[in-house]
């Protein structure tokens, strides 16, 4: 019956414990793995694979030479390639 | 709005440009005058898509929210009315774009400064998993976004907010220089040069950037903060660093919980993020130069985030993490200031008087 009763508040611990906090998943070891699910992946973020310029003047004489329309992407704050 | 396809269309048929529109509203200068003409509006908060020619005819726009099918459909329009041009608008070669002109002194300040390091960095809110580990957010994960309709509405009106969140770190060349010591020996342990601690937490270890936007916080909302170098190796060709730490920002858990339970935010911004730091640096001694700065913050947000990102509250602890690395500042688009070295159009003092 002890032996019963220890292993029921073991559960309970077990259950009851909170998750691990999240700062312990960043060791040595999982630094690599950590890295690559925060950084941008596969099919995410796909204007990163467009090279913007960040010059009006630059697109437009660009526009020029090459005889292509801009595309003028605006963000509020920051230009939209960064925070904004 | 991103799909493989409209990425491609955009990459071959248009010179792209990104800016910020409440700086390029306001230049006074030729480039600020050129788009005033076009009759062009472009929002000091939130984002445009225009599309133009080298001369100044407006083709059109499309908003990135109004969903993938509607995007395309607008963009294949802006082409159409682009092939009905003629020639001496459109032909290669055919418009003539004058000279640029001086540069407004509020554009050349919000430029990287010479011999500046520049990190790249990156903000993800993440998700726990029952077994302990983390995985990306989906939109399930949002409770408050249950309301708000089905994913398709969230993916077109809130953006892809689980995705990274991008932004920039600039360390001046006299800080970085000051990163290694002199004579450095193996075992060697000291704090990171104050300015660059100061500035990475409380420009880079924010919460806010993983909602794609931040300011610099004020110096009492850093509860505490250790930043640590240890020397790893030392050769005649570089020298390796590691870089472990913490912070503690914004409200502590129970101030946060408490309000939460009370139901008295109301809308106010009451949140708080406690990442651990680990980063490795190299130093090639031969060029003088970080040729390795990867750092990562991890750590549990809660509490609700102000503004429109209230709609992102999750109850509770939730994992954020933190990448930082080099960029080579050679292309435009990494050149762009940080978020928090601006106040719209001008430079934020505050961002390089960290430390003092």
């Amino acid at each position: 019956m002890r032996t019963r009763n220890r292993w029921l508040a073991a559960a309970f611990l077990l259950a009851a414990a909170p998750a691990l906090p999240a700062q312990s998943a960043l060791e040595p070891d999982s630094f690599d793995r950590l890295r690559t699910l925060i950084r941008p992946q596969d099919g995410e973020s796909r204007w990163r694979k467009v090279d913007w310029l960040t010059s009006l003047h630059e697109a437009r004489v660009k526009a020029a030479v090459e005889g292509k329309p801009i595309i003028l992407w605006s963000g509020g704050g920051a230009p939209p390639l960064g925070g904004c | 709005m991103w799909t493989e396809e409209m990425t491609r269309t955009i990459r071959d048929k248009f010179v792209p440009v990104a800016v910020s529109g409440h700086v390029a509203m306001n230049r006074k200068d030729a480039d600020g005058e050129f788009l005033r003409r076009t009759g062009i509006k472009l929002a000091g908060a939130g984002g445009n898509i225009e599309c133009l020619t080298a001369g100044g005819i407006r083709l059109g726009a499309f908003y990135a929210a109004g969903g993938t099918e509607v995007n395309r459909r607008d963009l294949e329009n802006i082409l159409k009315k682009w092939q009905a041009l003629p020639d001496r608008d459109r032909k290669a070669g055919a418009v003539v774009v004058g000279e640029a002109g001086p540069v407004a002194a509020n554009i050349t300040a919000i430029a990287p400064p010479a011999g500046a390091l520049i990190l790249r960095t990156y903000h993800r809110v993440l998700t726990r998993t029952a077994d302990g580990d983390l995985r990306k957010t989906v939109p399930g994960d949002y409770p408050k976004s249950s309301g708000l309709g089905d994913k398709d509405f969230w993916l077109t009106f809130y953006g892809e907010r689980w995705e990274a969140q991008p932004d920039f770190m600039w360390i001046q060349e006299a800080e970085w220089q000051a990163i290694v010591r002199p004579n450095p020996s193996k075992g060697d342990s000291y704090p990171l040069l104050e300015a660059v601690a100061d500035r990475m937490t409380r420009a880079h270890l924010t919460l806010t950037m993983a909602y794609g936007e931040c300011s610099i916080c004020d110096r009492k909302s850093v509860r505490d903060r250790s930043l640590t170098l240890t020397v790893t190796d030392v050769t005649p060709a570089a020298v390796q660093l590691r870089l472990e730490g913490a912070a503690a920002l914004g409200a502590d858990y129970a101030t946060s919980d408490k309000l939460d339970r009370k139901g008295l935010r109301k809308g106010r911004s009451v949140e708080g993020f406690e990442p651990k730091v680990l980063g490795y640096l190299t130093f090639d001694r031969k060029v003088s130069r970080f040729t390795r700065f990867d750092v990562l913050a991890l750590g549990d947000a809660y509490g609700t985030p102000g503004g429109d990102y209230h709609f992102y509250y999750r109850p509770g602890r939730y994992p954020v993490g933190i990448s930082l690395e080099l960029a080579s500042g050679t292309t435009p688009g990494e050149r762009i200031p940080p978020r928090a070295a601006v106040v719209y159009d001008t430079p934020n003092p505050a961002y390089f008087a960290t430390g003092k």
